[in-house]
């Protein structure tokens, strides 16, 4: 199928809401794929997964959860290739956690954007792992019983070596985020702050509270972890970065 | 069936996983895993390296998913654009629920089954072994103590190599079916396929199902004292 084809079939064909962050989302990735190479995607399951049908890339949309290690493989069948997947907060943080954690720790060089909206939206409005105490939603009519996990927290313990946020409501910054990601070799994780109109509308509440943090080469770990909990303000930016070798290096050159 | 069947089931397996383009299971159990074997030649088995046709170039994106009169489509890699996908999708690979573009990609995945049977019949899915007239099934490694006692007290055995797809030989006389599980799953199967078209084969199943394989000894005791 032709490319243009393509295009028009892909505009007529998205099914987010009106409002929804996950435009933002797509918007500064194909910026910040525009300036790269033998770039493929993958992407689980929600609202968020959806974004692989609407990319002109390689893509395997797979199962819930189950995005790192699908893209470990690809980056080992071959490594000339870009390897960056799109998770949910349910799917990687939920259902997958423990691929998220893993790859991690074996500092697998795939790029991971978590797009965090703090609900399972595709099933209209469950709770998550990272939605907060409290939250009123279609499983906790009563109000969620527990507290949220923190995902860059989770990265940098896990041994991420790139641990970075970004806000679908600040497209640009975003992209520049995603294309740092991209280009570190090793494994880098973005946590995006993705309002959902439908079940957790965020869109004033991070208007608010997000600020930007400036630098990139941070190699402060306890600084790092500081940030991703700092929650008066909420700051987005590169948090962590460092230079380890990477899973696919060492295994690659037994 | 054995070790050496086990090596060879795996290379066979992984080209069928390539032909076919669907998982395939090789299912071994603790016994097996556990035993070891001497075998003469196997470096010089022939496991043949199948050749299966790859697009390298394609324009656009990829039909990977072209619906075709075996089911069977071409398979094209990034950086090429391929798009696969676990949701229900179009030829291309985007996601659909268009109810007719559903109907036509289900039917489309189960017309392989054809092929695969077909290609399976000649794989040897089964190995006869004629030592007699009544007739024992077994599967896995099982077949080790089985094959001794079928040997000594003249029955014909056969090993089932292929549990899916199931093809069963034709038997006569009395059928019995040894596993190691509580119902019988193997001969629940393969009484399904002798009873159809109003033939009635009885079978007699010869189960354990403490976790622990059969002994030569006994399946002896249990086929003389016709439990």
């Amino acid at each position: 199928m032709k490319l243009e084809e393509v295009k028009e079939r892909i505009k007529k064909s998205i099914t987010w809401c009106p409002g929804c962050g996950n435009f933002g989302i797509l918007k500064a990735f194909e910026r910040a794929a525009s300036k790269l190479e033998n770039v493929v995607v993958s992407s689980g399951i929600g609202c968020h997964g959806k974004i692989s049908d609407y990319l002109i890339l390689p893509s395997c949309h797979g199962i819930h959860g189950r995005v790192p290690p699908f893209l470990t493989g690809i980056k080992l069948a071959n490594p000339d290739l870009t390897v960056v997947g799109f998770v949910g907060d349910g799917d990687a943080l939920n259902e997958g956690i423990e691929h998220l954690i893993h790859a991690a720790k074996r500092n697998s060089d795939i790029t991971i954007f978590l797009h965090n909206n703090g609900v399972f939206g595709l099933t209209t409005g469950q709770i998550t792992a990272t939605s907060p105490k409290g939250f009123k939603s279609k499983s906790t009519p009563k109000g969620n019983l527990e507290e949220p996990l923190n995902p860059t927290a989770l990265m940098l313990v896990s041994g991420a070596t790139f641990v970075a946020r970004g806000y679908a409501g600040k497209v640009e910054h975003l992209s520049n985020i995603m294309y740092k990601a991209m280009k570190h070799k090793g494994f880098s994780f973005v946590e995006i702050l993705q309002p959902c109109v439908s079940f957790n509308n965020t869109w004033k509440f991070y208007g608010r509270k997000v600020y930007e943090i400036e630098g990139d080469n941070k190699n402060d770990f306890e600084k790092a972890l500081k940030l991703s909990y700092e929650d008066d303000k909420i700051p987005i930016g590169v948090f962590y970065k460092v230079e380890k070798e990477s899973y696919e290096e060492i295994l690659l050159n037994l | 069936m054995t070790v050496e069947d086990a090596y060879k089931l795996a290379a066979e397996l992984l080209n069928l996983t390539w032909k076919y383009q669907t998982p395939a299971v090789l299912l071994t159990d603790k016994h097996l895993a556990e035993s070891y074997e001497s075998v003469d030649g196997l470096d010089e088995t022939i496991i043949i390296d199948e050749k299966i046709e790859i697009v390298e170039k394609c324009d656009g994106v990829f039909k990977r998913y072209e619906i075709t009169e075996n089911g069977v489509s071409k398979i094209a890699f990034p950086p090429n654009i391929v798009k696969a996908n676990s949701n229900e999708h179009d030829e291309f690979g985007f996601t659909t629920d268009n109810p007719k573009t559903a109907t036509k990609m289900y039917t489309k995945r189960m017309r392989k089954e054809k092929v695969i049977k077909e290609d399976i019949q000649k794989r040897e899915p089964y190995k006869v072994f004629n030592y007699g007239k009544d007739c024992i099934i077994t599967w896995g490694s099982t077949f080790g103590a089985v094959k001794e006692v079928a040997e000594e007290l003249g029955y014909k055995l056969v090993a089932i190599r292929y549990l899916r797809p199931l093809i069963v030989p034709e038997v006569k006389g009395e059928v019995i079916v040894i596993e190691c599980n509580y119902s019988g799953l193997l001969a629940n199967k393969i009484e399904d396929k002798l009873n159809k078209g109003g033939k009635r084969v009885e079978i007699k199943r010869i189960n354990r199902w403490d976790g622990r394989p059969f002994t030569p000894e006994e399946i002896r005791e249990r086929l003389r004292g016709g439990e």
